[in-house]
């Protein structure tokens, strides 16, 4: 028997509203996640990923609307509470850090005080505490002289060490929950690993659960624990990362991984998946991946492929999951 | 700039090239010394005018119609007197005094209010986005005079209603940049950040996205101040501003406008010339400032 899950999604819903017609862009995603669970949601550009770790922290803004769903965290659905629980619960219980670190820090204030908001808002520290906490929290992140870059504003620290100061931030609260969207997309190359690790050590120390958002494969064979393969807004896959990696059971899995070039199977082709994602505005009927699926093609196509479990802890939707892929 | 100046000031804070780029601004020098003479000339008007021109034991009517020293008249009177005698150096400065408290207090007002609303308007979206600058459409669809003296119509003169009514119509500018610079702040990441530190709407909008906007309102204040105290001083040229007990400069030109031209020039042109410095001072720095703080003319 498993322990409860610290968070439960499912049947989650996004729509948009664009002109007189409702776009889903996220269908009925569902999955959990264990205490201390990395979740790296993966899927090209579109796919509906940022969509779903923005949904969890209630931040679609109009035309978009949460159509359904349920999303337990801690006993509590996400998605029923209203305006002011959700803000006692971001930020506290559940952090998010963004792609880009330049954008995400309020350029007019210094670093020390935007670490500090959150244990003044949800932890009701004064000023002087939380700042103290602010300096400890940077030197919990490895950043040198925390008590001088504390005073800094966001522009005289490196793109790495911005990220490094709002992850300080978010590990201050002692979430639950990190969501991650695309974390180290927009950091230099040499510093992406670095960065990764500090965010992965720190979560595994405190056995906090992470949904990572990424397209950077590379990235999640590295940190995973389960994997969640997205396509036009559709969860096509989820499973332990070994399983999900060896023995993809989705087309599109098997697909993504076999577009990957490796160092370490230079004779290997890696192979483009022919054609583009569909747009979430014009889905193909039936199985959204038909049309690009390199097996055969079979009437069964037509009708949409629920997510079915095809293994320990894995799912995928696909008709002909039990059939052998070939690459 | 040599390289290692450079350096040692990197990284360099906004507030440093714009401080840079005021020492090469003469236009901005002369206009910031004009405006902070004015100013503190009507800070100590009380201590430094020879009389205060308001207290009728003071002023003797035997006085009255004396010419500037400088066209032979006394120097009992440097700037001459006005019909009841008062001492018109010291009226002056009395009226710079309120010239420039209705300027200050108007722009403080005015951007007050229309930051708040352009902030609402702009972040909100919406109906209340459409309620706000609808009715921003209409108040600037009419000369702003009009208003002014329509609102002054059905109240009593008095500084402050004039304040009110300057307000009434000045709100519009900064609503209109407030709305403008909202909209492209809003998208940021930082406003997203911040809610996703659950910070409330009004959080996000007063403390993490005002400080943001903050740049231009100023630079607006700057360049509508003398535009508030050419409104003022119309509204009191017309007799719909402040009370003759507390007159500002229009008040003053107001007051030798009828004997202009029976010999007693002195006694509108004087409060005039120093209506034009006053504005002409504020106008060169606040127009320095505008094109100082645009990132588009490549400072």
């Amino acid at each position: 028997m498993t322990p409860r899950p610290v968070l439960e999604v499912s049947d989650l819903t996004v729509r948009f509203r664009v002109g007189e017609k409702l776009i889903t862009v996220v269908d009925h995603v569902a999955f959990e996640l264990q205490s201390g669970e990395i979740l790296c949601l993966v899927g090209e550009s579109g796919a509906g990923k940022s969509t779903v770790a923005h949904a969890l922290m209630r931040l679609i803004d109009p035309p978009g609307e949460i159509a359904d769903g349920r999303a337990l965290f801690a006993g509590r659905d996400l998605l029923a509470l209203n305006e002011a629980e959700m803000q006692a619960v971001r930020g506290n219980h559940i952090c998010m850090i963004f792609q880009d670190p330049m954008a995400t820090l309020n350029p007019l204030k210094r670093i020390g005080e935007q670490i500090s908001e959150g244990l003044r808002l949800h932890r009701g520290l004064s000023r002087a505490a939380a700042w103290q906490g602010a300096v400890k929290a940077l030197r919990d992140v490895g950043i040198p002289a925390p008590e001088l870059r504390a005073r800094d504003y966001p522009h005289q620290l490196s793109g790495g060490m911005q990220q490094r100061a709002i992850i300080a931030a978010a590990v201050a609260m002692e979430p639950g929950l990190i969501i991650a969207d695309e974390p180290t997309t927009a950091l230099d190359a040499t510093i992406q690993s670095q960065v990764l690790d500090l965010l992965i050590g720190l979560t595994r120390t405190l056995r906090t659960a992470v949904i990572l958002v990424t397209h950077n494969m590379a990235l999640v064979a590295e940190v995973a624990d389960t994997i969640g393969v997205m396509y036009a807004g559709a969860l096509v896959e989820l499973g332990p990362k070994a399983a999900v990696l060896d023995q993809p059971r989705h087309p599109y899995t098997a697909a993504l991984i076999g577009s990957i070039p490796r160092a370490d199977e230079p004779e290997r082709p890696f192979v483009a998946i022919p054609g583009m994602m569909p747009s979430v505005s014009a889905l193909p009927a039936g199985c959204l991946f038909h049309p690009r699926c390199a097996q055969m093609v079979r009437p069964d196509c037509l009708q949409r492929p629920a997510l079915t479990m095809v293994g320990q802890q894995h799912w995928s939707a696909c008709h002909f999951a039990e059939l052998e892929i070939t690459r | 700039m040599n390289i290692t100046t450079r350096m040692a000031s990197f990284p360099e804070r906004p507030a440093d090239g714009l401080l840079r780029s005021f020492r090469g601004a003469i236009g901005a020098q002369v206009g910031a010394v004009l405006v902070l003479l004015f100013a503190l000339l009507a800070l100590f008007a009380p201590t430094i005018a020879p009389q205060n021109p308001y207290d009728l034991s003071q002023v003797s009517l035997t006085d009255a119609f004396n010419p500037p020293a400088f066209a032979g008249g006394s120097w009992a009177f440097p700037l001459g007197t006005d019909e009841q005698g008062r001492d018109l150096l010291s009226a002056m400065l009395f009226g710079a005094r309120t010239s420039i408290f209705v300027g200050l207090m108007g722009v403080l007002l005015s951007a007050g209010i229309g930051t708040f609303l352009g902030l609402v308007a702009g972040y909100a979206g919406g109906m209340r986005d459409s309620l706000i600058m609808r009715t921003a459409d209409v108040v600037q669809s009419f000369p702003s005079i009009l208003i002014a003296l329509f609102i002054m119509y059905f109240s009593e003169p008095g500084v402050a209603n004039v304040i009110v009514a300057i307000a009434a119509v000045e709100w519009v500018v900064y609503a209109r940049t407030a709305r403008t610079s909202t909209i492209a702040e809003r998208e940021k990441g930082y406003v997203e950040a911040a809610r996703s530190m659950g910070a409330s709407t009004t959080r996000v909008v007063f403390r993490h996205l005002f400080p943001n906007i903050l740049a231009p309102i100023v630079v607006i204040a700057n360049v509508r101040f003398a535009w508030v105290i050419i409104l003022e001083a119309s509204l009191s040229f017309l007799g719909a501003g402040v009370p003759a007990e507390q007159p500002s400069l229009g008040r003053l030109i107001l007051n030798g406008y009828q004997i202009l031209f029976s010999g007693y020039w002195w006694i509108s042109v004087l409060p005039g010339l120093a209506l034009v410095i006053l504005v002409l001072g504020a106008n060169l720095f606040g127009d320095w400032l505008r094109e100082a703080v645009n990132p588009r003319l490549g400072r």
